[in-house]
Order: structure tokens, then sequence, then C-alpha cells
């Protein structure tokens, strides 16, 4: 059970790994580490995200984008996305690897 | 003739029979009603409102015998939950401890040959509301239309945008920065009322291709006027204000190419507080679409009052942004233009931490597409030199500046 959880944890990376914020199109919104908690149970999925502001004015899109990313994840069945502000996103946030690849130094 | 009792809600006169007798309206039709009920001496009681007009109003009419028991109540224009009763005193009595609402009253007899209520106002900004409600209209109409005093009184919204509102006296406590404060919004989607356009200026200064996209403007807006040959930023942007005459204009600058499905007929949403609205703008040199060179809607008196701003007159204000793409950024005309619209952009992001500051830099330093491309990396990398240096960062705000910079450094 715990190998079929994390293999569709791995899979509900990949899928976020291909939602971006329009206005960054070329970072997902998990590499940039808007992603605060990702949990698997069973075929169930949760995740708790930021936006990189409140005023986000991509932020319907965003959220959507997630949801669509989640539950056609092969596997899910049932998923929760919660939207937070707390802690807020901050650059120290994104992950070294990103930072690293975009020269955010 | 049984006693009449008159809500008093406005400070206006109204002919009524001389026996009549003035009461102060204590929040609710319930609350008055109930008041005057028990001060009245007679069998039942008229109780009216001073919002109506009662010229003609027949008060010697009396309910039939098997109707003893039931609330008369006359409609105020098209409003059903009208403002003139006649309450039978000792029914009511009976009644009235458990009422919460006017409406659990058992018996409503309710007359649709109602009166019309006077005119409600029309005033400039809720400070000016003295009366139960009061109309705030930000287009030319005539709409009628009576609210339902008997609740909570809410904020009547009769278009898309909320330039067309009725708005209650009540809405001042809660107040604060935008209408979105008082609780009760009531949205109305019938009446299709048509908007009055704001005003388009075009802005333009000795720009390379100001005159052809003046021409494709006005292709696009008809309506549109220009502004030319102001020295200054923050001067030419108040000359646009000037000769704006509705309380936002969309400003329209040299170096776009506005998208021809741009909407001149877009409204800002009226019942949020004065701000100015971004479009986002593509940039064909760096693939960015943001706001930067965007299509604006200015908010007049903001920018009348503006006197001190920091790196960028527009974010210094309160700003929203409408993540459409309003036009194409056409700054890439020589090198020295592109090098500049490059370099004092890259500055202001170059002293924001936010990451999406952090990517936009990012961009213009590594992307040059198109013409002069090369000039608008070499303006990013400037920059952030520039802001490395710790100088003055105001200094790029001057074109002089800017030019001794170039020529200095690139010896054209």
């Amino acid at each position: 059970m715990q190998l079929e959880e994390n293999e569709l944890r791995q899979r509900v990376i990949q899928s976020l790994q291909n939602v971006f914020d329009p206005e960054m199109p070329s970072v997902s919104i998990w590499d940039l580490g808007l992603i605060y908690k990702l949990e698997i149970k069973d075929d169930w999925c949760g995740v708790e995200h930021t936006l990189t502001s409140m005023a986000c004015p991509f932020a319907d899109q965003i959220c959507a984008d997630i949801e669509s990313a989640m539950i056609n994840t092969p596997g899910v069945r049932a998923i929760d996305r919660q939207l937070v502000f707390e802690p807020q996103f901050t650059m120290e946030m994104v992950p070294e690897e990103t930072k690293l690849i975009m020269g955010w130094y | 003739m049984f006693d009449i009792f008159c809500m008093q809600m406005t400070d206006s006169k109204v002919e009524l029979p001389t026996h009549t007798q003035y009461t102060r309206y204590n929040g609710t039709h319930l609350d008055t009603i109930k008041r005057c009920v028990n001060r009245a001496k007679t069998e039942y009681v008229w109780v009216v409102c001073d919002l109506c007009d009662y010229t003609n109003f027949d008060f010697t009419w009396q309910p039939k015998p098997w109707e003893a028991y039931q609330i008369h109540c006359w409609a105020s224009g098209d409003q059903q939950y009208g403002d003139t009763f006649l309450i039978p005193v000792d029914a009511f009595k009976r009644q009235s401890t458990g009422l919460k609402l006017l409406e659990w009253y058992e018996h409503i007899n309710w007359h649709a040959d109602g009166l019309q209520r006077k005119p409600w106002p029309t005033v400039q900004s809720i400070d000016n509301i003295d009366t139960p409600y009061a109309w705030i209209k930000h287009t030319d109409t005539n709409i009628h239309y009576d609210p339902n005093l008997w609740k909570n009184r809410n904020l009547e919204v009769f278009t898309h945008s909320g330039s067309v509102t009725l708005v209650p006296r009540d809405v001042k406590r809660y107040f604060s920065t935008q209408f979105y404060d008082y609780p009760y919004i009531l949205r109305h989607n019938t009446h299709n009322i048509p908007e009055k356009p704001l005003d388009v200026v075009y802005l333009s200064n000795g720009e390379k291709n100001a005159d052809l996209n003046w021409f494709k403007l006005k292709d696009l807006c008809p309506r549109a006027k220009r502004i030319d040959g102001i020295n200054g930023r923050a001067n030419a942007y108040k000359a646009c204000a000037d000769i704006s005459e509705t309380p936002w204009f969309i400003n329209v600058f040299a170096k776009c190419i506005v998208s021809e499905d741009f909407d001149f007929n877009w409204q800002p949403d009226w019942l949020q507080g004065p701000k100015h609205w971004i479009w986002h703008a593509n940039n064909p040199i760096t693939g960015l679409e943001y706001g930067h060179m965007g299509i604006i809607a200015y908010h007049k008196q903001l920018v009348l009052d503006q006197n001190d701003w920091g790196l960028d007159f527009t974010l210094s204000m309160p700003h929203g942004v409408i993540p459409i793409t309003g036009s194409t950024a056409d700054y890439n005309t020589d090198a020295y233009s592109t090098w500049r619209t490059s370099f004092r952009e890259c500055v202001k992001l170059a002293v924001q931490q936010d990451v999406e500051s952090r990517y936009r830099l990012k961009t213009w330093s590594t992307v040059g597409n198109g013409e002069f491309g090369e000039w608008s990396i070499k303006g990013a990398s400037d920059a952030v030199d520039f802001v490395n240096s710790k100088r003055d960062l105001q200094l790029t705000f001057e074109w002089k500046f800017c030019k001794e910079f170039f020529d200095t450094k690139y010896n054209l």
C-alpha cells in the first residue's frame, strides 16, 4: 500500500509540474514552491497551496488548473484543494534547484 | 376618523390631514408601527410615511367587516411591501409580541392600487445621502425602482459594473474603502441600461510611430482624444486627466499597438474604491505579457491629486490588473529607444524581491527577439549593474541622464 501511495504521489507531482502561472510560463507551480502540502491516502489526494500574491490576477485559472491536474492523474479518485496565504509566499520558499536554474541569486 | 401617524424618514413636508401626528422613524417599519399602535386612541390607526404623496388618498376608507383583523397595506409604486398601513389596533397588539418581521403578521391585505413614492434624490457621493435611499449614477438613465423598506436595506445594483446604484443611507455606517464593505448587495440583471463609455486619451511625445499608432487607434475608437508634446511624465498624465470628462479614462500610449478586439466599452467595477486598472501588454522582444507598457484606465481624480510617487507613477497608487492582453508594445524602433525602455523597466524590476519580478528580470536579461533585440538585453543588464551600484534610482526617470549613460557606454 505504501509503495502504491508513493507511486501515486509521484504521479500527482508530475501532473502539478504541468500547471503554470500564466505570467511565468516556464516554471511550474510545483517548481516555484507554491504547493505547501501534498497528501495521498489510498486514491484520495489533498493539496494545500498558495499563490505568488493574494492579488494574483490568474488566481481562478491556477486553482482550476491544479484541481484538473489532480483529478486527471491516473489512480486519483477524490481530491481536496485548499488555497492558503499563511505562510506568505516569498522568494525564500522557491526551491534551491529552481533558483539555480533561473539564476535567482 | 382614525388616528394617523406619519413615519418621518426624511425632512420633506407631506400633505396630510390636520390631526396627523408625526413620529420619528425607528429603524424598521415594524418597530415604528408598534410604537404608533401603542399611542393610538382609535380602533384602527393609519400609519403612513413621508416618502409618499397622499394628495388624493382617501383616509375615510374603512375595511369590510370580514377584513377587520387584517393589516391593510397599500403598495408604494411597484413595491408591494409598501409604506402605508391601516392597522387594527387590538388585533395587532395580540400578535405583536411574537412578531419579528412585519410579514409574519397573520392577515395582510395587499392593496395594489397604491401610492407613489417621491423620487429618490441623485447624489454624487454617499456623504450626501440624507434620505433612506439615494441614486448614485455614473451613466444617464431614467430608471425607476421602489425598494422594499420592510427588510434590511439592500444596496441595489442595476448594471454589471455598478455604475447605476440605489444606495441606502445605512451604507455610510459600513463604508470604509468600497461599497463591498456593505453586506447587503442585490444585483438586478434585467434593466439592460446602456453604460456611458469612458473617455479614451492617446498620449504621445515625439515617438517614432506616434502618428501611425494614433491613426490605428482612431480606426478602432473614433472617440479617442490625443494629448501630444507634454514634457514630463506626471504633467502628461495630468493633461490627459484634465481633458477627460469621465471619472476614469482609458490611456493609450504612443508605444502601444492596440489589439483589434480591445473592448473600448469596458467599465471599471464602480463598487470598488478609486484605483487604476492596468491591462496586460504583449512584449514581442521578450515574449512576456504583463502590465508593462499596457493600456491603463486611470482614475482621473487620483491622477490629478497625485503629487508624490516613487519609481512608478501608476503603481504608487491603488491599482488592479486586468489579465487581458490589450496591446502590443512597440518600442524597438531604434537601439536607444529599445535600450532605454528595457533599462528603465529593469531598474524597477531589479529592486523588487517578489518572484514575478525576478522571473521577468531574468527574461528581460536573456531574451531579445526581433529588431534591436540585443539592445533590450543590454538595457536589462545595465539596469542590474546600475541598481547594484547603489546610485540614485530616480536618475533613471530623466531622459537626459539615460541618453548620457547610453552615449557614454556605447558611443554609437
